[in-house]
């Protein structure tokens, strides 16, 4: 009888071992995976890709830095040259390839005629890739009539595209990306570049140039800021809003869009 | 500065211009009685402003959307056949285009304020036409030498 114990928990300790070794491996992969930027599901791969919110003008990532022209190659067609800096308009680069099947709801939005495009008088660019790495047939066959496309590698790698889709907006005045990134959808990455659009139409405003359209500037900005705050319990006078010190002495301290906090 | 090089055309394109270098179709791909090309005919527009995807080789589709700081050419190459003939006469790639040779009635596509030139040349054995439109006639003083300096990085080969 003790033997049969003796080799039943040897047994269960040999499993247990087994499978945690299972799971052990498992989380490396998923970490790996991770560290990969490849998700599972479609949320997983959602929140795995930069978005516009995050790379904004005045963050870490590529929005805000040095916008540069695209030479490459007309699909199907000669050498191009389109040019995104020192033009009065903002250019909307859309890094897409044939095969990835997160761009196909990109390729359908962009064959809608009049698509609603962020900026000012935006104009649309779909970038490729060199012949040598995507096929010149397909995206030649992909790209809606009308909409200007050149494959240029060279691009991908000036942007720091870090695969597809990808989309920068670029201000041809300042010669800057307003915001990069990537979204599921159109209509999701429409609004996020919107907004990036408007922070930097703000950030010029308060140097004395343009103005964020109506309904989206700094003050309503504010003002949803507010309510935020509002409904997490965090009012005016609120001491985390004051961390060296006391509130002021006049007015509303905790109203960002009469003041703003120091 | 960005070069584009293709089929013994090559053009400096500066800084805020544009430009696209093409060839036209084959003839011989439908219609089987032509013989085909010995080589391609070269097409190259060059612009100050945005180049629409879709224009034809003169322009059309394009000029209409330029202002009246717009700048357009269009170098055309036609058949072996034109080099000799007398329209073709004039040699080599013109240095420099004179304002007063701008006028409206050289244009394509006849759009009011603007003013065109023809050109037509060879280089070898290659027949082209040059073909220019600015957005504004009263303009040309200052459009035509602009279009110059880009008009200096054109060579073919």
């Amino acid at each position: 009888m003790t033997v049969v114990v003796v080799l039943l928990a040897v047994a269960v300790g040999v499993l247990a071992l087994i499978v945690f070794g299972l799971l052990r491996t498992h989380a490396e992969i998923l970490r790996a995976l991770d560290r990969a930027g490849i998700g599972l599901d479609e949320e997983s791969e959602a929140s795995s890709l930069p978005s516009p919110d995050q790379d904004r003008a005045g963050g870490s990532g590529p929005a805000g830095r040095d916008a540069s022209d695209l030479a490459g190659t007309v699909p199907a067609g000669g050498p191009t040259k389109v040019a995104v800096t020192g033009v009065p308009h903002h250019t909307l680069l859309a890094f897409l390839s044939s095969g990835c099947r997160t761009c196909k709801p990109f390729w359908q939005a962009f064959a809608e005629p009049g698509v609603d495009l962020p900026g000012s008088g935006t104009r649309l660019v779909i970038v490729g890739q060199d012949p040598a790495h995507d096929s010149e047939s397909a995206l030649a066959e992909l790209v809606p009539a009308g909409v200007k496309a050149v494959l240029s590698s060279a691009a991908w790698q000036d942007y720091d595209v870090p695969g597809s889709p990808y989309f920068a907006l670029v201000d041809g005045v300042d010669g800057r990306v307003v915001g990069a990134g990537s979204a599921l959808g159109w209509e999701q990455l429409r609004e996020l570049l919107q907004e990036a659009v408007d922070d930097a139409a703000l950030d010029r405003g308060t140097r004395g140039r343009a103005r964020p359209p109506a309904g989206r500037s700094g003050r309503s900005r504010a003002r949803r800021a507010d309510d935020a705050l509002r409904s997490a319990g965090v009012g005016p006078g609120h001491p985390s809003l004051y961390p060296g010190g006391s509130a002021p002495v006049h007015g509303n301290g905790a109203d960002s869009s009469d003041r703003r906090v120091e | 500065m960005t070069t584009l090089a293709a089929h013994g055309v090559s053009i400096d394109v500066p800084a805020g211009w544009e430009a696209e270098l093409s060839t036209q179709p084959d003839p011989s791909t439908v219609d089987q009685t032509v013989d085909p090309l010995p080589s391609p005919l070269v097409v190259l527009h060059t612009a100050n402003f945005s180049l629409p995807a879709e224009r034809d080789d003169y322009g059309a589709g394009a000029v209409e959307t330029m202002d009246r700081n717009g700048i357009f050419a269009a170098l055309v190459e036609f058949g072996a056949a034109s080099v000799g003939t007398m329209l073709f006469a004039a040699q080599g790639v013109p240095g420099r285009l004179a304002p007063e040779d701008f006028a409206s009635d050289q244009l394509n596509v006849a759009v009011p304020g603007h003013a065109g030139l023809q050109h037509f040349f060879h280089v070898d054995a290659r027949a082209f036409c040059l073909y220019v439109v600015i957005g504004s006639h009263s303009r040309r003083g200052v459009l035509v030498p602009e279009f110059n300096r880009v008009l200096s990085g054109l060579s073919i080969a």
